[in-house]
């Protein structure tokens, strides 16, 4: 007794010593991620601080042995940014993300909060595809399968079950309720029958778990798959032609900020239909936050589809070739047609609404924010110092192509995007940008051999306001003797190849498109065989490559990427390898070309039985471009442009789940980071962290979690150290029609806050829930930022008692 | 009296052939397959046993058999993860030899019409169909059976199967996904691409869903449940 009560106290006290990765942030109060599988899609949500006016929200991820992130503008709703990473970036042993904000205050804030500076993103475990899932069948109900109770049986097959496997050691848990009384064993075939299930299933998503154990009653594997089942009401709609499914929810919350008190008020509507082959797709999300002075909050967006063909109207984001268009917001239309041998996909609208500047004095000549105005209408005033609004910027892009991209695709892409200069009346610089493109992939034997290449051609001008120029224009700007050294006769070539089509001025970059220094393109050669894969690629972005379809594309770097991958006994062994040579400097507009260099290893073991799961990973970052005082002494200023600088990055990730007379779940991560700088800024960075979290299902309706997280910085002399605990419970009763959650969350240290959450959620209806949600925030820190543009540290300091209080109501259609 | 002959040889060879696989026998209650949607009316009959209506979540053994009536569906998935989809006025009986962890399969289709998606099947596993003028062994595709007193349609949707005619001059063949074969009483097998009326056979032969009509009664809701057309 004495024993049990002591293991609970350590567990308990493990669970305060250590705990969940909680990244301090003055925008995200939380981060939902589900679990990571191979090649399953994986939705990550941030949750905003009360505080925070996110009016974007852009991720970067980036896979294994990647050492550039794919970005994606993430879908933000009332309290949230959400974003789904597709199945195909989510491979083993992990995958790496960090999030960019913009503010109504024009601020820029990034999760976590000290990546500008540590370049540190946060990794996520990817749990690989196991040989072993294959000896366990679930052969009713199939994973996502839509059924009613009276239809709801259980049948598992292990007819493919490794010899090793003990059959009737066989445990089922339902929603995580051991279930296996219920199961009638017939050799290969477990079977619960719809006469002995007489458990009353809940409308919605059930999970079930089958756990196989081996002849010394260790566990040997385990597979989960969900269902849900339909409202019998609805079930019976949806029995006809038109199988349907949606949610409505409605949220209003008044949130108590430093005294000021604001209503939000949101409205969620998304449908699905399926009819005959084609397939609705509909979302409206209506909030109070939707200003005129703001781009859009609001969003909606139709969209049909078949096998052959699909179009979708309203706020989307189309995907073309990476270099050309993806991850991007458009308003607007989109359609494609998919015949195999030929297929074309368009898209057009706005990526930016027109916003209005606003007015602030007049002036007499032209200047930074001052800009020529009708002076007509501004009583002979000629100009007028404005805080400048955004024009409505509209894009159109095509792209034909041939193949079904099964074993072959060849591609072109157009993208014109340009700023409608009249929208506004108060705006600098109109843009306008040209993109062209091509991409081909061959793929052979079920693409296990697969060679991608795309590349892209672009043209960018910064200020269309004034129209095209006329040849005495450009003979009087261009030239030995004018104010841009570009022959006069390109320059007409360009404007006259281009003509109707785009804006050619002095603004335009390149002017020298002949040299290319706006072509980015890139090949791949994968190989995927004896469990090993293996990838090759090179790159090459010219340093005035623009896409404004593609706002994330790092540009003036060009090299070589490699990367192995190797499976070892059933996917439960994982050693990957990445090495990345990349050199900036293309078009010799730097004083000295730097070279990138990036070693990416990690070993990751994922036993599948009772024992933990390990990932153990090392990068190496080193950036050097020669110069040194030391082996330049006659150049005085070589030290100021030197770099050379070596960043170490040593991270374990230990997660293990076991029974011991309850269910337990804990996992332990550690960071270190040290970057060395070498060069005159001697800009060193060290960053440590210990992440420990557990959680327990003490019984079917209670569990609780314990984190703790412990993180130490210094950034230059700049030290930040800070110690987040987190203790957490979930609790329903009234047969479960009521669900209770709270949380208290103290962080001690250099930043100091304390928050508490609670949440009441009751079903109405079995499709019908009510939510009352609570949180108090208490914070008094001082952090330390860097200025984006001196990029010296500073602190910022905070000190508040906030307090949020939210009701939601949510309906359930299927 | 021909067709009853041809019949009872066809029996005889899926029985002969079912007792004679190599390995171990399972245990007669061994169950290979579960019955998992009915509609209207569907019965099953164990080896020694009398017909009985059948429920979803039925386990089924080798020698069961399994008849439907008009408008009526059985969907049956295998432990391997095969499915049938047995439709309207039709008879199977299912023959299983298990060896380790392989199952060879052998359903005989008497009569009526069969969906089929056989999961890929491992070394030294076969899944068979026997009818009263063919044989036909696949290992891992999709298509139809129908068979009717004419003799025996396969509509192949995918992969590939190998077929022998049981009468006549008993001919081997292998067809690939797209075409169909077409075995009759005489012995004669006739390969061609899939015609529209098959395509659409095919398609129909792959539906399970259901419409429901409710009747509200003082004595409660009647519900009606029948095949989507």
């Amino acid at each position: 007794m004495v024993k049990k009560v002591t293991f609970f106290v350590v567990l308990f006290l493990f669970g305060l010593i250590p705990t969940t990765f909680a990244q301090i942030s003055s925008v995200v109060s939380e981060v939902k991620i589900g679990v990571a599988k191979e090649n399953e899609t994986l939705t990550i949500e941030a949750r905003f601080q009360p505080s925070s006016s996110v009016t974007k929200a852009v991720i970067g991820y980036r896979s294994f042995g990647q050492n550039e992130f794919t970005y994606s503008d993430m879908i933000v709703q009332g309290s949230s940014a959400f974003f789904t990473i597709p199945a195909a970036e989510v491979l083993p042993p992990n995958i790496e993300y960090f999030m960019k904000f913009s503010m109504t205050t024009g601020a820029e804030e990034t999760y976590p909060e000290e990546f500008l500076k540590s370049n540190t993103p946060i990794q996520i475990q990817v749990q690989g595809v196991s040989g072993k899932d294959k000896e366990v069948l679930v052969m009713s109900p199939e994973k996502g399968e839509k059924i009613l109770t009276e239809e709801f049986f259980i049948s598992i097959s292990l007819l493919r079950a490794s010899d090793i496997v003990n059959k009737s050691a066989t445990k089922i848990y339902l929603d995580n309720k051991d279930i296996t009384n219920l199961a009638l064993f017939a050799d290969d075939i477990i079977i619960i029958s719809p006469e002995n299930f007489q458990i009353q299933l809940k409308d919605g998503l059930h999970n079930l778990s089958v756990e196989l154990y081996d002849t010394t009653n260790t566990l040997y594997h385990s597979v989960s798959s969900q269902f849900v089942i339909l409202n019998p009401s609805y079930a019976l709609l949806g029995q006809s032609a038109i199988n349907y499914a949606g949610d409505v929810r409605l949220e209003s919350r008044n949130e108590n900020i430093q005294t000021v008190g604001t209503w939000y008020n949101n409205l969620n509507v998304n449908l699905q239909a399926d009819y005959k082959g084609f397939n609705l797709l509909s979302n409206v999300y209506v909030t109070s936050e939707e200003k005129k002075y703001l781009q859009p909050n609001n969003r909606y967006m139709v969209s049909l589809s078949n096998d052959y063909a699909a179009v979708t109207v309203g706020d989307h984001y189309p995907k073309y070739p990476s270099l050309v268009l993806n991850g991007k917001r458009v308003r607007g239309f989109s359609g494609e047609v998919n015949l195999g041998f030929f297929n074309i996909q368009t898209s057009f609208g706005e990526i930016s609404r027109d916003v209005e500047g606003t007015f602030i004095q007049y002036k007499d000549t032209l200047g930074g924010n001052i800009i020529a105005v009708d002076s007509i209408k501004h009583n002979g005033n000629k100009y007028a110092e404005v805080y400048p609004g955004t024009f409505k910027r509209s894009l159109l892009a095509i792209r034909p192509s041939f193949g079904r991209g099964e074993n072959f695709q060849f591609g072109l892409s157009f993208l014109h995007v340009k700023d409608e200069t009249g929208s506004i009346e108060y705006g600098t610089a109109p843009k306008e940008n040209l993109v062209l493109g091509t991409d081909l992939m061959f793929g052979f034997d079920n693409q296990n051999i697969l060679f991608t290449t795309q590349a892209a051609f672009s043209l960018l001008n910064n200020d269309i306001s004034q129209g095209s120029l006329t040849d005495s224009q450009i003979v009087s700007i261009f030239g030995p003797d004018g104010l841009i050294n570009i022959n006069p006769e390109d320059v007409k070539k360009l404007r006259d190849q281009v003509s109707g089509l785009f804006t050619v001025n002095q603004y335009v970059t390149p002017l020298n498109p002949q040299k290319l220094p706006s072509l980015a393109a890139e090949a791949a050669l994968s190989f995927n065989y004896f469990d090993n894969y293996l990838k090759g690629s090179y790159v090459y972005r010219g340093d005035q490559y623009s896409s404004f379809g593609q706002s994330y594309v790092r540009t003036d770097v060009a090299g070589i990427n490699v990367l192995d991958r190797l499976r070892l006994f059933e996917n439960k062994f994982f050693v990957s390898l990445g090495f990345e040579n990349l050199q900036d400097n293309l078009q010799k507009t730097k004083r000295a070309t730097t070279t990138f260099q990036t070693l990416n290893t990690s070993v990751s073991f994922y036993p599948r039985t009772n024992l933990p799961s390990i990932i153990v990973g090392y990068t190496r970052l080193n950036n050097t471009n020669g110069l040194s005082p030391i082996k330049d002494p006659a150049d005085s200023t070589a030290y100021l442009s030197a770099i050379d600088d070596i960043t170490n990055r040593i991270s374990t990730q230990l997660s293990y789940n076991f029974e011991w007379h309850y269910r337990h779940s804990v996992s332990l991560s550690f960071v270190n980071s040290t970057r060395d700088d070498k060069s005159y800024a001697n800009y060193d960075i060290e960053n440590s962290s210990v992440t420990v979290s557990s959680g327990t299902r003490w019984f079917d309706n209670l569990s609780s979690s314990f984190n703790i997280s412990m993180n130490n910085s210094k950034v230059d002399t700049t030290s930040f150290s800070y110690v987040s605990l987190s203790l957490g419970a979930n609790y329903s009763m009234l047969q479960e029609k009521l669900l209770l959650s709270g949380s208290l969350s103290p962080s001690f240290g250099d930043y100091k806050r304390t928050s508490f959450d609670a949440s009441a959620l009751y079903y109405l209806m079995p499709n019908l829930t009510l939510q009352l949600q609570f949180r108090y925030l208490n914070y008094d820190y001082t952090s330390s930022k860097i200025d984006q543009v001196t990029n010296i540290p500073y602190a910022v300091k905070a000190k508040a008692n906030d307090v949020i209080v939210g009701l939601t109501t949510q309906l359930y259609l299927q | 009296m021909k067709k009853i002959n041809f019949q009872l040889v066809a029996f005889m060879l899926v029985v002969f052939t079912s007792t004679n696989f190599a390995g171990e026998n399972p245990s007669p209650a061994s169950p290979i397959a579960i019955v998992m949607k009915v509609v209207k009316d569907v019965s099953f009959k164990k080896v020694d046993g009398d017909w009985t209506t059948i429920k979803i979540g039925q386990a089924l053994s080798t020698g069961d058999e399994i008849k439907t009536g008009a408008k009526s569906l059985a969907l049956v998935k295998f432990t391997d993860n095969s499915i049938l989809r047995v439709r309207e006025n039709c008879s199977i009986k299912i023959y299983a030899d298990k060896n380790d962890k392989v199952i060879s399969k052998n359903t005989y289709i008497g009569k009526g019409g069969v969906n089929f998606e056989v999961a890929k099947q491992q070394q030294n596993e076969e899944f068979q169909f026997t009818t009263p003028t063919m044989v036909a062994s696949i290992r891992g595709t999709k298509g139809f059976f129908q068979v009717g007193d004419n003799g025996t349609v396969l509509v192949l949707e995918e992969g590939a199967v190998d077929y022998k005619s049981l009468l006549g001059e008993q001919i081997k063949g292998n067809v690939r996904g797209g075409n169909s074969v077409v075995f009759t009483n005489d012995g004669q097998v006739t390969v061609s691409t899939i015609s529209p009326q098959q395509q659409r056979q095919l398609e129909d032969s792959k539906k399970t869903n259901t419409k429901k009509i409710i009747i509200k009664t003082n004595q409660g809701d009647l519900i009606i449940e029948y095949l989507e057309e």
